[in-house]
């Protein structure tokens, strides 16, 4: 085995990229927001839990810009300054609909799963 | 998202890569800034703010590439990454790079040039439309009589014609007479090719028939050159061979059958009474001042095959007429026992081409084989270098590049070579292809169609991506899976063992391929020296010869022609420096075949059953001239005149043959009609054509007795050829200024030409060979060398301990002649499987030659251990303080 492989797995992910693609889809559901107030949102609002590493976050942003999920536009940030923000787009929307019933369904059944469990 | 759309978004990606680079960098630097701004806020000084906002933000160069990666750009970006490192790669080591360059462009330039003869000569279709339909029927030259009954009675084909190649006539010219090559056609002949004219007409029905008026079709050649591209050239009337002829039509510049030498279509003269002629009416029945005579052979037919026929149809067509031709047996031919046998219906092109197709096959798999080395060579190359770059390799795994990435990386370095190669190769080939055409013989078939065009290119191209999947794929999959820990662990060793592997496989299989092409290349050289030491039966030294060819029409009369070389001779003869000159109606190895079939008295049994002779009409002092032995008896002299009694000399050959047990001087011929002549002598065997070919019995006759035009000039004389040369033309043009001269070469020159087709395979197999044992002596040479650098420790312990050089040599040598060893066995064995292939090529040499399949392999094998010698020198010369202490 190559040491690119091994050094894949212990630099796992702390969120899964689908995940990530759901919390950003839902923080830019209020409005359009540029990274580093979408990094602080999910942070925030997950109680400190959830931090999202900038190496993921630049990264998801694209390739949901890339599919067509978000849009991004240069614009005037709060403090006054030029900055990149994000908003939904018609197709983001559907999804985040999807993926939000999706994902209650799952982490619904993982709960069912553990209640029985006794856990 | 819709793919269109997608694409669109992806194009734009990759066209504005440096904006959105430039964007995604602002975007990181106001993420910074917001993050350090926000730690200041809740109390960290500022400079620590930073540092802290920078490693949580984590490497930059590496987010970008994912950054890029997410915006799909990723795989472009790296491709033009790779394609910018692997030049970098090569430009820095430019000996490596130059080597496996050359290599490759010598493998791939050689192929693009064979290639493209083979594709001109064999692959690509002749010029006609529908060529599946247009096939050659019969085998070999035939008379008018067997043509007029395939187009009577053929069931099979919609069209045939008949036409006799390379039939050389005068042209009469305002400045001087010229010598041009025509083909003598029926009239359908045009109709057979569905060539339109691209002036005029061609011929129409009955225009090769006795009443026609004279016409000719002219070649867009001749029309360019001689007529100064005349639009009016129709109507106009010219003087061939002392005829007026009226031009009814010019040719397209891409009609150039049955030759590309042939500049003018002269009608034959088919005359349907001409029937009448049987084989014991003299040569002269029905003929024409254009040389038609109804039993004369040497014709070819062509012919379109009707819709839905198939060849072989065709042929128990042409058979069933070819067994009314030997019951009505109109010329003594169809008599001959393996007459039917030779009755063919073959496709056009194979047919012009049967004759260069063995060696051109042979070529392109020797040229196959060469590349096959030079994939290998460069293979070996890139699995040293490969050992060599197992460091930087897993320096970079280590800091993250992925194996497939490595691997691509790899691979588009070797495609990065092998398209420089080929591109490098094409250029060679540019200059290889003419070059091969002049290396090839004139005769051969479409050798004016040869060009470098696009389907060279493509084949280029297509070779090349072979090429760098051959040589590449298998080192940089090697390479790229090497480990970190692997490399590490290996990099003071110098080369891993499986490198070694690998590149021992490839040094075999090039000293296999080696052995294989050396000895191809040992038969056929074996096989030429075997032809040029035949004796031809003449001393070529000193004679020059010269084609005269009188008009015709205005050479009708026989007492002209014998004026004629009278005058000639006697003229050339009386010229100071001249020992002998003499003419004669055929010159050995002029490439023509003038066969005569002969009644022989107290032999010939039965009169459609003739022996056929070569014939040559020659003046008396033909024998001197030539150096050609009289064995027994006399030559001729000037006593055998017109009005003295018929005599004859034969060759050796017929001497022994048809007289076997008879004194053969005062013996009895004649030609099929009446008049018989005594032998007066016989004379030593001539080969005709060709020093391969079997003897055919000669007669000789003299010229005074049954004169023709035209005929040749040969003048022993001592000095400068082209002195002799521009003699003969001074006394033939003061004694017949309408004669034009042709062919003046001198016999050792037409003798040297016969063999340029078996000489042309030796050279360039001979150079493949050396070419293979270059590469062969390289690659052992390589990886003996590593070998050595990778052992010096254990060589440095052998040493300290006390072994000797010569054992340290003999270590290093064994390793070469396993090499040697596995590579030689392939490489006969390979050589015998293909051995088959060679033996239409050879003249009395066996392809199995022992001398040859012992010679070659030795060869190979000295190369190789030869190659040893200086890696198993050095390895001795290791000093083992120094490298133990290194260790």
């Amino acid at each position: 085995m190559s040491t690119v492989e091994a050094r894949d797995k212990m630099a796992a992910p702390e969120l899964q990229q689908g995940t990530l693609d759901l919390l950003i889809l839902t923080t830019l559901h209020a409005g359009a927001l540029h990274g580093w107030a979408i990094s602080r949102r999910i942070q925030q609002q997950s109680g400190d839990v959830l931090r999202v590493g900038q190496g993921s976050l630049y990264p998801a942003l694209y390739r949901l810009e890339e599919r067509g999920m978000i849009r991004a536009a240069w614009g005037i940030s709060s403090e006054g300054r030029k900055a990149k923000f994000y908003q939904l787009s018609a197709a983001g929307r559907r999804a985040l609909a999807k993926e939000t019933d999706a994902w209650r369904s799952y982490s619904g059944a993982v709960n069912l799963v553990l209640q029985g469990a006794g856990l | 998202m819709i793919l269109p759309q997608r694409i669109l978004r992806r194009l734009r990606a990759i066209l504005r890569g440096a904006a959105l680079d430039r964007d995604m960098d602002a975007e990181m630097a106001f993420h910074l800034d917001m993050e350090t701004d926000d730690a200041i806020r809740s109390g960290v000084a500022p400079d620590d703010a930073r540092r802290r906002a920078r490693h949580a933000f984590g490497g930059v160069q590496r987010f970008r590439e994912e950054g890029r990666d997410a915006r799909g750009v990723g795989g472009a970006r790296d491709l033009s990454g790779d394609v910018r490192y692997g030049l970098r790669i090569l430009r820095r080591s430019p000996v490596f790079t130059t080597v496996a360059v050359g290599t490759l462009a010598l493998g791939i330039g050689a192929n693009s040039a064979i290639f493209s003869v083979v594709n001109a000569i064999l692959l690509q279709p002749l010029p006609f439309p529908d060529t599946r339909s247009l096939v050659s029927v019969w085998d070999g030259g035939h008379s008018i009589a067997e043509f007029t009954y395939i187009r009577d009675r053929s069931r099979t084909l919609q069209s045939v014609a008949t036409y006799f190649p390379n039939f050389g006539v005068s042209l009469s010219m305002p400045e001087e007479p010229v010598r041009l090559t025509s083909a003598q056609v029926s009239a359908g002949f045009f109709d057979v090719l569905r060539v339109p004219p691209m002036r005029g007409r061609f011929f129409v029905a009955g225009e090769d028939g006795p009443v026609a008026a004279p016409v000719v079709v002219v070649s867009h050649a001749l029309w360019r050159d001689r007529f100064g591209s005349d639009p009016e050239v129709v109507g106009r009337l010219i003087e061939i061979d002392g005829v007026s002829r009226q031009v009814i039509g010019v040719a397209p510049p891409a009609l150039t059958f049955p030759s590309t030498e042939t500049r003018l279509w002269l009608p034959l003269l088919i005359d349907p009474t001409g029937a009448s002629c049987t084989s014991t009416s003299p040569p002269r029945c029905r003929q024409s001042a254009v040389g038609y005579s109804w039993g004369a052979y040497g014709h070819q037919v062509i012919g379109r095959l009707k819709e839905g026929v198939t060849r072989e149809q065709a042929r128990s067509d042409v058979y069933r007429i070819g067994e009314d031709l030997q019951r009505d047996n109109p010329v003594w031919r169809p008599t001959l026992p393996d007459y039917l046998d030779g009755l063919k219906v073959s496709d056009l092109r194979d047919r012009l081409v049967n004759d260069s197709q063995r060696l051109l096959y042979v070529l392109l798999g020797a040229v196959g084989l060469v590349l096959a080395m030079a994939c290998a060579n460069v293979a070996n190359l890139l699995v040293m270098r490969g050992a060599a770059r197992t460091p930087e390799m897993a320096i970079r795994a280590a800091i993250g590049a992925g194996s497939k990435r490595l691997s691509r990386q790899l691979f588009v370095e070797h495609l990065l070579l092998a398209a420089l190669g080929g591109a490098a190769g094409l250029l060679l080939a540019t200059v290889l292809v003419p070059a091969l055409v002049t290396l090839l013989p004139a005769s051969t078939p479409r050798l004016d169609e040869v060009r470098l065009d696009g389907w060279v290119v493509a084949f280029t191209v297509l070779v090349t991506a072979a090429t760098a999947l051959l040589s590449g794929i298998a080192p940089a999959r090697r390479l790229a899976g090497v480990s970190g820990l692997q490399a590490i662990g290996s990099s003071r060793s110098g080369v891993a063992a499986p490198h070694r592997r690998l590149a021992a496989v490839l040094v075999s299989a090039q000293i296999a391929i080696g052995v294989m092409l050396a000895i191809g290349a040992g038969l056929l050289g074996r096989s030429l020296a075997r032809i040029m030491d035949v004796d031809p039966g003449f001393a070529a030294e000193q004679v020059v010869t010269a084609q005269v060819n009188p008009p015709r029409a205005r050479y009708a009369v026989a007492e002209r022609q014998r004026e004629l070389v009278r005058q000639v001779v006697e003229r050339l003869a009386a010229t100071p420096g001249v020992t002998a000159a003499a003419v004669t109606t055929q010159l050995p190895f002029d490439q023509t075949n003038h066969g005569m079939a002969m009644w022989i008295d107290g032999w010939t049994t039965d009169p459609n059953k003739l022996d056929l002779f070569e014939l040559r009409k020659v003046s008396p002092d033909y024998f001197r001239a030539m150096g050609i032995a009289i064995r027994q008896g006399r030559a001729f002299t000037d006593a055998d005149r017109a009005d003295g009694a018929p005599v004859a000399i034969i060759s050796e050959t017929a001497a022994k043959r048809f007289w076997s047990s008879r004194p053969v001087v005062g013996g009895q011929l004649r030609f099929p009609w009446p008049g018989w002549m005594s032998v007066v002598g016989v004379a030593a065997d001539v080969r005709n054509n060709d020093l391969k070919e079997a003897e055919l019995p000669a007669v000789y006759v003299p010229f005074d007795q049954s004169p023709e035009v035209p005929f040749a000039l040969t003048v022993r004389a001592g000095g400068d050829p082209a002195v002799t040369i521009s003699l003969i033309r001074s006394v033939v043009l003061d004694v017949a200024r309408d004669t034009p001269l042709s062919r003046e070469r001198t016999m050792s020159a037409l003798v040297d030409d016969s063999t340029i087709g078996a000489r042309a395979a030796a050279m360039l197999l001979l150079g493949f060979g050396a070419l293979a044992l270059l590469l062969g002596s390289i690659g052992t040479y390589g990886l003996v060398a590593y070998g050595v650098e990778a052992r010096q420790r254990e060589f440095a312990v052998r040493m300290a301990v006390g072994a000797r050089a010569a054992s340290v040599i003999r270590l290093v040598l064994r390793d070469g002649a396993k090499l040697a060893a596995a590579g030689v066995v392939i490489g006969v064995g390979g050589a015998l499987a293909l051995s088959g292939f060679m033996r239409g090529l050879l003249f009395e040499i066996a392809p199995t030659d022992p001398l040859t399949f012992m010679a070659a392999p030795l060869l190979l094998a000295f190369t190789a251990m030869l190659a040893c010698l200086i890696p198993a020198w050095r390895a001795t010369r290791v000093d083992p303080n120094a490298t133990l202490r290194r260790e």
